[in-house]
């Protein structure tokens, strides 16, 4: 069994923030500008210092850097994608694979599973060797929900991939992370867009001001007036 | 002498020590891209790969261990130098940085100073033989060797950054630190071998250039130096680029040099810097903006 | 007397007295050079400190001071006390036809640049033998005349050159003091946002660089007249390394810290010249100092990076010595106008985009808010590499409005408002503000237009007071040039100034916190002084990039007061938010983009009920 749990203490934006996340679930994180969920995910993955409870699979994982929790398996889609956007498509996927690098069974598993990735996302594979910031913004998010794909995780955690999407765009990687069950991959998807959230996620936190308001499963979320007051007008007191 | 031989012959000596400016410039690149530190020590790695040579042969050493253990020398050098002046100091503003570089550069000089003098050291030629004749120019042999060492070195690089994962993640270091540590590139460790890389293409060219003019402990302020034209020319970014502009400024130099007066020669290799300076500030004002797009977007 | 006046007045009594003290024992040769390097260093100090630069061509600058001088009055028989001026006239304009293109460019070339300039002149020198007597030099310099009277000697060169470094520190703490200090220390915590408020940091770090190189110039022309002898080897490029030692011994960020660092460094070196040749073959010995200077400037970077001044400065009791990467002591002043009232400042003052020279109060409403169209973006297009970030969007604000853009993220509204100050350049497309093109123009070009703005995340200048990162934003309505700035002559600008920035405190509800850090202040209070600063620099259009975002039900209402004021009082106000209610109550019209394009323009209610915006923002519907 899969659980991320954690409790946080005060990080400049975040307050006292608790969650927790199972083998295989989707859980959506949704909340305005500002409220903390990019915050909430640096300090997972380690890139900002924090204080509090956070396990991994039965591990402490608090505190560690990103560096040594790729290894345990758990990454992070940024926000913005950060790609390595002077790179080629196929380097970036490659380097998410670093981790795992070493040998010639390793690199043929690589092989294997970037043509995986191609195989989930088609328009890639045609753009194998062009470089990320030439793509257009759909395809760079695919290229960065790729590359953490083949850093092998077993929890993912995507902050916003949504961010500036087409519709058509939007639903094909809905649809992608709606396969991610059928992979036993976890997700902790940090999203503004709350109708593709509640698509996806099997479970919802709403987030503001760095706490946690509200928290229940999607469907009863989605019926719910105070998170459509949330959105068009203001905020969740 | 027909003019057109003495082109020959000036762009000939031109690419032998653009090959030179070629191996320091890209180790300076690799440096910056990574670290944003502004290498002003890199000559000097060049030099201490000539002297620790020389020193080798002179005792006996068969001369391809001798090389082989400068090289070493400069690499382990280069990440020292990493370990202990630049990596304490991550912190501090570019300025501090820039001026460690040029503490740890005096401090390199008067190393080499103490450990060899201000005497000359020479290395015996890579290969004995006649000169060639090429295209209307005299080649000597070690000139040969130089650039096609050079080159090799230079296209083993290529392969390495382009080719293997190692390479990429030096790159991606370099690209974009963040996303590099994500997913589990030690940014610190690619920073260090960055510097031990860029050491031991420093002592590469000190060794392929003291055959054909001898190594002193100052030989390498100027000749980083020059190797600096190149990379500002392309604004300290692409590698192939880098190395493409050196070799062109070998050339220019040379003719330079050649054509219009050598007692003007380093005179004119710095005017030709200047130059490009002024030339790359015009482009940014033309452009008109004064911030990077990635700035914009914070 | 305080105690940093009766320690200034001991050491200029001691330096006044030191002749005769070490008569018949010392030369006092040794502090005359001591002196003529505290002149390269302090301005070379002056610029790594506020410009946050180095340059090392400080000799070359030395040299041609020295070598201007040298051939007019040999060559050309100019007499002697116009040589010196000239000398220091021909170094400036050297540094600043050199480092003026330099500057624009980012990262650090101009320590490349003026490494390279050394040499070349170096070799210029040399190698023009008959102009400059080539290695052996040129000797039978003319020498200073009062009348018929030959000045020479140790002593008059002696007062002369420590006369200048004197005035050379003057003239330096009063421009850190000044605005132009203040600007400049602006620069260096954000050049973004410095260049927003119309600062232009090439232009005062160029004019920097020149000062720095007419006191190179002018040394040159004392020691060339002194010696009545010149030639190259004191101007090679390895003095310049040494100057460079000497300021960062001495303490980069500290003017006096140059001082000491060059009586350091020479005293030093004369004590090497005696013992190293005792160890070291004979010849050698000089460049060994290369060694021991290296080390030197290591030991210092990594032990005491700050310099050796901070530890002389506390030896003598001297208060915490105030760095040149400070800004200028304004607090004491705010002290007092706070007490000095409220005043008609809020009363007086200049109308949006009237540039008088009255540096009080903020945007009035004239009695008559000009009609019209203020600002009007065409076919605006910007793309970064694969991703379009705006796309063919067009739309016009009328002078006096208040008009919103609204969109989900990632829409395109940052890259908008980046695009309209002129922080990025658009691929495609126009922006005009009254019928005057601004995309083609620097963003401090487009700020000095009357153009202000804030940021998604208040970016004040943390280490600067609130007062001060309000006189910032007054900086391009004060006046003070450069030499009056140095002359210590613009304190009644700056008087005036600090009325109105307590003046624009007080209309945000800050002014009680005027001498606090910027960085201090909770979040809500920066945005707050974010949107005081922008205000201060009297724009005529303001930008403000989601400013509601963060804050509390209590500072959301606050700031819509705040902002209703504003454009009450003739400012037009552009607003890009996604609090879509808050929009809604404020705005005259609003703009809605999705994915760069402009999807709907209307006044507020025809906005909310349209059924496209509503999808852009909640999400597509489900299948």
């Amino acid at each position: 069994m899969q659980e991320l749990q954690a409790s946080y203490g005060p990080v400049e934006a975040l307050r006292g923030t608790s969650l927790a996340v199972g083998a295989g679930e989707v859980v959506a994180i949704i909340g305005a500008n500002g409220a903390g969920k990019t915050t909430l995910l640096h300090a997972l993955i380690g890139l900002l210092p924090s204080r509090g409870v956070v396990t991994f699979d039965g591990r402490t994982i608090a505190g560690l850097p990103p560096e040594d929790l790729v290894d345990a398996g758990l990454v992070l889609v940024p926000e913005r994608r950060q790609l390595f956007d002077a790179m080629r498509v196929r380097d970036n996927l490659q380097l998410g694979a670093y981790h795992r690098r070493g040998g010639r069974i390793a690199s043929q598993q690589i092989e294997a599973d970037i043509e995986d990735i191609y195989q989930l996302f088609p328009v890639l594979r045609d753009r194998d060797q062009v470089a990320a910031r030439t793509l257009s913004g759909g395809m760079q998010q695919m290229l960065a929900i790729g590359r953490g794909l083949m850093a092998q995780p077993r929890l993912l955690l995507m902050d916003e991939p949504l961010l500036g999407l087409a519709p058509l765009v939007i639903r094909e990687i809905l649809r992608v992370i709606g396969e991610f069950r059928a992979r036993n991959l976890s997700v902790l998807l940090v999203e503004q867009n709350a109708r593709a959230a509640f698509e996806v996620a099997s479970r919802t936190y709403v987030m503001e001001g760095g706490r946690i308001v509200l928290e229940g499963p999607s469907r009863a979320l989605a019926a719910s007036p105070r998170v459509a007051a949330a959105y068009l007008g203001g905020h969740v007191e | 002498m027909t003019l057109e031989q003495q082109i020959a012959q000036f762009v000939a000596s031109g690419l032998v020590n653009g090959a030179i400016y070629a191996l320091l410039g890209l180790g300076l690149v690799v440096i910056y891209s990574v670290t944003r530190v502004v290498n002003v020590a890199q000559g000097e790695f060049a030099a201490l790969g000539a002297l620790v040579a020389a020193s080798l042969v002179a005792r006996g050493l068969p001369y391809w261990l001798a090389i082989v253990i400068a090289i070493a020398a400069t690499a382990v050098t280069g990440a020292g130098m990493h370990r202990f002046a630049i990596r304490p100091a991550r912190k501090a503003t570019a300025l501090t940085l820039l001026i460690i570089s040029i503490a740890v550069h005096l401090t390199l000089r008067g190393i080499l100073l103490i450990l060899w003098g201000t005497d000359p050291y020479s290395l015996p030629p890579f290969s004995v033989g006649p000169p060639l004749r090429l295209a209307g120019a005299v080649l000597n042999r070690q000139s040969l060797w130089v650039i096609g060492a050079a080159l090799v070195i230079l296209a083993g690089s290529y392969v390495f950054f382009t080719r293997t994962i190692h390479g990429k993640a030096l790159r991606a270091c370099a690209v974009n630190p963040t996303a590099a540590r994500l997913y589990g590139i030690d940014v610190n460790a690619m920073a260090m071998q960055a510097f031990a890389l860029a050491g031991a293409l420093g002592g590469a060219a000190g060794v392929l250039i003291t055959p054909l003019t001898l190594a002193t402990y100052d030989m390498g302020l100027i000749l980083g130096l020059k190797g600096f034209v190149g990379a500002v020319v392309v604004g300290f970014a692409s590698y192939p680029w880098t190395v493409a502009a050196c070799f062109a400024f070998g050339v220019v130099e040379s003719l330079g040099a050649g054509l219009i007066s050598s007692a003007y020669r380093d005179a004119i290799a710095f005017g030709v810097l200047v130059a490009v300076l002024l030339w790359r500030a015009l482009a940014a004002a033309m452009e008109g903006t004064l911030v990077s797009e990635e700035q914009a977007q914070e | 007397m305080s105690r940093p006046h009766l320690w200034k007045v001991a050491f200029v009594a001691a330096l006044a007295a030191l002749p005769w003290i070490i008569a018949g024992r010392l030369s006092l040769s040794i502090f005359l050079f001591i002196g003529l390097s505290s002149l390269l260093a302090v301005g070379l100090s002056l610029l790594g400190g506020a410009a946050g630069q180095i340059s090392l061509g400080q000799a070359a600058f030395y040299g041609i001071g020295a070598y201007t001088s040298a051939l007019t009055t040999l060559r050309l028989g100019v007499s002697p006390w116009i040589a010196f001026p000239l000398s220091g006239a021909v170094a400036a304009l050297a540094a600043f036809l050199l480092g003026r293109p330099i500057f624009m460019l980012r990262g650090h070339y101009l320590v490349l640049g003026t490494l390279a300039f050394n040499i070349i002149v170096d070799v210029l020198i040399r190698s023009l033998q008959t102009l400059t007597g080539g290695p052996t030099g040129l000797t039978g310099i003319p020498a200073f005349r009062v009348g018929a009277v030959v000045v020479a000697g140790d002593r008059v060169y002696y007062f002369a050159t420590w006369s200048l470094v004197m005035l050379a520190l003057w003239l330096g703490r009063n421009l850190i003091d000044s605005r132009i200090g203040r600007a400049l220390a602006a620069v260096r915590a954000s050049e973004v946002v410095a260049v927003t408020l119309g600062i232009n940091p090439v232009y005062y770090k160029a004019r920097l660089f020149a000062f720095s190189a007419a006191l190179a110039g002018l040394a040159g022309s004392l020691y060339v007249h002194y010696l009545s002898f010149v030639s190259p080897s004191p101007f090679a490029f390895e003095f310049s390394i040494a100057v460079l030692v000497m300021s960062v011994i001495g303490g980069i960020a500290h003017l006096p810290g140059a001082v000491l660092g060059a009586a350091i460094v020479t005293l030093l070196r004369e004590l090497l010249r005696d013992v190293l040749p005792r160890f070291f073959r004979g010849g050698a010995s000089a460049e060994y100092e290369i060694v021991f200077f290296g080390l030197l400037l290591a030991a210092v970077v990594v032990l005491a990076p700050g310099g050796a001044w901070p530890f002389v400065a506390r030896l003598l009791g001297l208060a915490p010595p105030r760095p040149s990467t400070d800004a200028p002591p304004t607090i004491a002043r705010a002290a007092q106008t706070a007490v000095a009232g409220a005043s008609a400042a809020l009363d007086h003052g200049a109308g949006p985009g009237n540039h008088s020279t009255r540096a009080t109060g903020v945007p009035v409403a004239t009695t008559a808010a000009p009609a019209g169209v203020l600002l009007s973006i065409n076919g605006l297009e910007k793309r970064f590499g694969g991703l379009q970030a705006v796309r063919r969007l067009s739309f016009t604000v009328r002078a006096g409005e208040m008009y919103a853009i609204i969109g989900p993220n990632g829409a395109g509204k940052t890259t908008a408002f980046n695009l309209i100050s002129g922080v990025l350049r658009p691929t495609d497309g126009t922006i005009t503000l009254e019928g005057q093109r601004i995309d083609t123009l620097p963003a401090f070009g487009v700020a000095s237009l009357g153009v202000a703005r804030t940021f998604q995340t208040p970016r004040v200048f943390a280490d600067l007071s609130v007062l001060e990162n309000v006189l910032v934003g007054l900086h391009r309505h004060l006046r003070a040039g450069f030499v009056p700035c140095m002359l210590g002559l613009a304190g009644d600008e700056e008087t005036s100034a600090t009325h109105g920035a307590m003046a624009v405190l007080r209309q945000v509800g800050l002014a009680h916190r005027a001498g606090e850090p910027a960085g201090a202040l909770p979040f809500g209070q920066q945005r707050q002084l974010e949107i005081a600063r922008a205000l201060a620099t009297r724009p005529r259009l303001l930008l403000l990039d989601e400013p509601a975002s963060g804050l509390s039900a209590t500072e959301r209402a606050a700031l819509v007061t705040l902002i209703r004021r504003i454009r009450d009082r003739g400012v037009t106000v552009l607003l890009v938010e996604h609090d879509v209610r808050l929009v809604m109550g404020l705005a005259d019209r609003v703009l809605v983009l999705n994915h760069g394009e402009r999807i709907a323009e209307d006044v507020p209610a025809n906005v909310q009920r349209d059924p496209q915006v509503v999808g852009a923002y909640l999400g597509e519907e489900r299948t």
